[in-house]
């Protein structure tokens, strides 16, 4: 059995984020029994819970389809492109190119009430 | 009737391999839910648990007292008997075969490997056609395949070498140090096999494997 594949299955079900979350917001909760010295296979699972929540957010946010949480390689290579150099030299050649086209417009001066207490 | 006895066949395939994989899954999810795995056998409780600071230690101390007597080890004739990796490079490669050759090798199919994903990274969140996603993934699991094989081959022809024969050594050094029983005698945890030579012995090859199997899970992964 791949246990990695395991470990991506159980990370991405829906019930073990849900605990996931809840164990951030509630203090005392812990996702495992032992609260310290962790194993390998725990720093990889805490990894990939991290990795999953992100990409239901992108889902949610219709940023991509669900189709991601079908393969585990669609998923490693969407937030491998997504860390990418060469997705953030795009993003900032078209904020550029946006910006490149603002024009000013001449409006009346603002005058902004001080903060220093008189 | 032939037909049906091969559906009922197929069904029955499905059946175990669902039942192989709802365990498989029971066990990692035992194996993420702590740091230490608990399981019983002939009525006995066992357990193979993360090595303590201290243990990690003696393993450390044990795995260079090990090198050293390898390193140092000679046969009948005189010839030493573990060659270290560096040798071993050498002397293939005066029987025409090049470690460097695989290992760029594998460097250049890591590289093409990341130039797909990256491209089927972009694919995806620019929401292409399925098809196109699809072609992307099959040719980076042929470029997988080929890294696979590749580094097997690699690890075929180094196998011989005493830092390989070293982490045989560490892993039978590990499962003897994580795995213990619980003596309700005593009321405490024990290990199950004084030293590695105990280890060896062990008849029951089954109950090896799977302490193997774990030990490597919890301790190395």
């Amino acid at each position: 059995m791949n246990i990695i594949k395991a470990l991506h299955n159980l990370a991405k079900d829906i019930n073990t984020q849900n605990i996931f979350q809840v164990s951030k917001e509630i203090n005392g909760m812990y996702l495992f029994e032992n609260k310290i010295n962790f194993t390998k296979i725990q720093n990889i699972f805490i990894e990939l819970l991290y990795t999953y929540e992100t990409i239901r957010k992108d889902i949610a946010i219709e940023k991509i389809s669900n189709k991601v949480l079908e393969d585990e390689l669609f998923m490693e290579a969407y937030l491998k492109w997504k860390n990418s150099d060469k997705r953030n030299k795009q993003k900032e050649e078209k904020k550029e190119k946006k910006t490149g086209n603002l024009r000013l417009a001449p409006t009346k001066k603002i005058i902004f009430p001080s903060l220093e207490k008189k | 009737m032939d037909e049906k006895l091969n559906v009922r066949e197929e069904e029955a395939k499905k059946i175990v391999e669902e039942f192989e994989n709802k365990k498989d899954m029971n066990f990692i999810e035992s194996l993420v839910k702590n740091n230490c795995y608990e399981f019983s056998r002939n009525n006995k409780l066992y357990r193979i648990k993360l090595l303590l600071n201290k243990e990690k230690e003696q393993l450390n101390q044990m795995r260079l007292a090990k090198f050293n007597e390898m390193v140092q080890k000679k046969d009948g004739n005189g010839n030493f008997a573990y060659i270290m990796e560096k040798e071993l490079i050498k002397l293939l490669e005066q029987r025409g075969i090049n470690i460097k050759e695989l290992d760029d090798k594998i460097k250049n199919l890591e590289a093409k490997e990341n130039d797909l994903m990256l491209q089927m990274g972009e694919s995806i969140e620019k929401k292409a056609d399925i098809n196109i996603i699809d072609g992307y993934k099959n040719d980076i699991l042929d470029v997988q395949k080929e890294i696979m094989i590749v580094k097997t081959q690699k690890n075929i022809l180094l196998e011989s070498s005493l830092e390989n024969q070293l982490l045989g050594y560490v892993a039978q050094l590990a499962c003897t140090l994580s795995t213990e029983t619980f003596n309700e005698e005593k009321n405490e945890w024990e290990k199950v096999y004084k030293s590695v030579n105990e280890f060896d012995l062990e008849k029951d090859e089954e109950f090896i494997d799977f302490i193997t199997r774990a030990t490597m899970l919890i301790q190395f992964i």
